[in-house]
């Protein structure tokens, strides 16, 4: 979960994070008013654009043009790029998914007379369980300090000295700036933040060319503020419809959709399916508690796939009653699934009294106890349909 | 430190009377668990399905001295429970919460780390002595008991597990749920070390995950060990992949199967069997029976 480069820099600048001037347009007009108010040049014009910042990380040099960012030297000339990107669709977004028209640029101050320090990084470390502060100093290898929850001071230390090394500042200066970073990333609880590049101008003042903040979508809630702008990833429609009901959601390419309680079972239960000939369209787990109407809702989203020719809905009981997945699926049946196959396999928890209402409904289930029965019956359905 | 529990084992259920919490003090309840304190963020309770209700963890402790803590919160109260339960001295913590944060669930891990304490989760099922008790939400009552100890991330897939063994007449000696979040407190080393010790447990099946590298850690320790008993293992999700567009170097995409095939290699070479599917739990750990 990410923000606009805008935001985050907003959010960078609150917290006393030495970023370029700067603001967002959304005409070329305003461009030109934000440059010509920032006065001097050169001026970089970049896209916005939900989850994806195409010249991350790199100081642009002037005469830059490439992937919806810009590099220029008048207010004029600013206008002119912020004209080619706003309301286009240019091909380079294609491969991200469903085209989107630009609707904001991000006008900032180029950095001058600089050079490059390198990269500070804080980020949760699934693999190793903790938390890491890299460092990456331009030109020389990167250095890794991991903490578990809390840092030291001591490490800061180390770590911002390794970043000041050949540099006419003091390295208390680049603590604070240190400091800045990591009370942010707390904070926020932040999967990653990133400042990248540090650079340092007209040898005196570091500046925060670029950064990430990358938020746990567990946390979020502590922030509702930020929440009408945050997005994910643009492009991936039903997996943000998926998670606003609460589902976890892995769009596939095949023709079998597939319904889970939990995400191992989920993860299972596609294996077996690839295993035995069959190929999935979609996962969708509805978690561990689901109620009659949330089945209504998976159900939907996962015809809503191109190319579904079956349903196998896997269900494992235990917090989950089977007898309220079979109401569920009941009353969403006759609306939704009309000529596909809808294999359900129940075990658990009333899975008796779930079997038994399905039976007893009429509609044309094919219900099952076992798994693999289930995937075997799904497949053969889908192989009579082609 | 983790521990095998027995019938004896004293139970508080912090979060009794939370939806959850309530249904599932009720199922352990059902199944002889020794349930003899709860806790309750409505502070007029007093008793709760016959269990004495306290206002804090403190005096829970102190008038009815529980080994194991069971807690059921939401996710951005958990770190404030688990911390109440580490403070008051409690020395296994079962945290049942799913969706706690990464900030807050390295910080329990943290902390107990430094008191010493055994947190299982967030968001473990906890563990389940069959035929004697259940510490968490196990369905043990589902369960055939046996004498196959079942350790694993994802709890529907070792539900589903213990299913399957219980159609060939297999059963479990204990079940313990670590969780399926990325940051545990507990990795599958302590539990398949007490199983390897329990007596009545003769084979030991665990459920990875792709994430993370608690199974080489598992693989390293189990490779050490003088007396083995036939450990089996299997990962789901070989047929997913992770892509991901990433600034600067495009799209990055990390096939599971490759990462499950190294999981496979290490735990093989230290003396693991590896299953093969979801579906042949029953056929593969029948057929290994005191295979060493």
């Amino acid at each position: 979960m990410e923000l606009q480069e805008y935001h985050v820099k907003r959010i960078f600048k609150k917290a006393g994070l030495p970023v370029l001037n700067g603001h967002v347009a959304y005409t070329p007009k305003e461009v030109k008013e934000i440059a010509t108010k920032l006065k001097k040049g050169p001026f970089t014009v970049k896209a916005q654009i939900f989850g994806y910042n195409p010249c991350y990380g790199v100081v642009l040099p002037l005469g830059y043009k490439t992937n919806g960012c810009f590099c220029v030297a008048t207010p004029k000339e600013a206008e002119e790029a912020a004209s080619q990107l706003l309301m286009k669709q240019p091909d380079w977004l294609a491969e991200l998914g469903p085209l989107v028209d630009i609707q904001k640029v991000y006008v900032e101050q180029a950095a001058q007379d600089f050079v490059v320090v390198g990269r500070l990084i804080f980020r949760v470390n699934f693999e190793k369980q903790c938390k890491v502060l890299r460092v990456e100093p331009e030109g020389a290898s990167p250095v890794e300090f991991s903490f578990d929850s809390e840092i030291s001071l001591e490490q800061l230390e180390k770590a911002a000295k390794k970043l000041c090394a050949k540099l006419p500042i003091e390295p208390k200066d680049m603590l604070t700036l240190f400091e800045k970073a990591h009370q942010l990333f707390e904070f926020y609880g932040a999967v990653a933040l990133e400042l990248s590049p540090i650079i340092l101008e007209k040898g005196t003042h570091l500046k925060v060319v670029d950064g990430r903040l990358v938020f746990d979508p567990n946390n979020v809630s502590r922030f509702p503020e930020l929440l009408p702008l945050i997005e994910s990833r643009i492009g991936k429609e039903r997996e943000r419809l998926a998670r606003k009901n609460g589902f976890r959601y892995v769009g596939l390419k095949g023709n079998i959709a597939c319904i889970t309680n939990g995400i191992g079972l989920g993860w299972a239960t596609i294996d077996l399916v690839q295993r035995k000939g069959g190929r999935v369209a979609a996962l969708l787990d509805v978690g561990t508690e689901p109620s009659k109407d949330v089945i209504v809702k998976a159900l939907r989203l996962v015809l809503s796939e191109p190319n579904v020719d079956a349903i196998l809905v896997n269900i494992f009981g235990c917090i989950t009653r089977c007898d309220l997945i079979a109401e569920g699926l009941i009353s969403a049946s006759p609306e939704m699934v009309i000529g596909l196959p809808l294999v359900v396999r129940m075990d658990g928890t009333n899975a008796d009294i779930g079997q038994r209402l399905l039976f007893e409904s009429k509609l044309p289930f094919i219900v099952q106890t076992k798994m693999d029965e289930a995937v075997r019956a799904v497949i053969k359905k889908v192989k009579e349909k082609n | 430190m983790f521990f095998l529990p027995t019938k004896e084992t004293r139970i508080l259920c912090q979060g009794m009377t939370s939806r959850t919490g309530a249904v599932h003090a009720e199922l352990a309840l059902a199944y002889g668990s020794c349930i003899v304190a709860g806790t309750s963020e409505d502070k007029n309770v007093r008793k709760f399905l016959g269990v004495p209700v306290f206002k804090t963890v403190a005096e829970a402790v102190s008038k009815t001295k529980p080994d194991v803590s069971v807690i059921f919160s939401t996710p951005l109260h958990a770190l404030a429970d688990v911390t109440e339960a580490i403070r008051a001295g409690i020395k296994m913590i079962v945290c049942g919460t799913e969706n706690v944060s990464m900030h807050d669930a390295l910080k329990m891990k943290a902390l107990a780390n430094e008191a010493k304490v055994c947190l299982l989760g967030p968001s473990s099922m906890g563990i389940g002595a069959l035929g004697q008790t259940i510490v968490g939400t196990i369905p043990a009552q589902l369960f055939l008991k046996g004498d196959i100890g079942l350790v694993g991330r994802s709890s529907s897939l070792m539900w589903e597990a213990a299913r399957q063994l219980a159609e060939r007449k297999q059963g479990l000696s204990y079940c313990v749920s670590l969780g399926a979040d990325h940051l545990i407190g507990t990795s599958f080393v302590p539990p398949v070390k007490a199983l390897l010790a329990d007596g009545r447990t003769q084979q030991i099946l665990v459920i990875g995950q792709v994430h993370g590298e608690l199974e080489y850690e598992l693989a390293d320790f189990y490779k050490k060990q003088k007396d083995k008993k036939p450990l089996w293992v299997y990962i789901p999700g070989k047929a997913l992949e992770r892509s991901d567009k990433r600034p600067l170097l495009g799209m990055q995409t990390v096939k599971f199967a490759d990462i499950i095939e190294k999981k496979k290699q290490a735990l093989e070479s230290a003396g693991a069997h590896w299953v093969d599917g979801p579906d042949l739990f029953g056929q593969v750990i029948k057929k290994g029976r005191g295979k060493k």
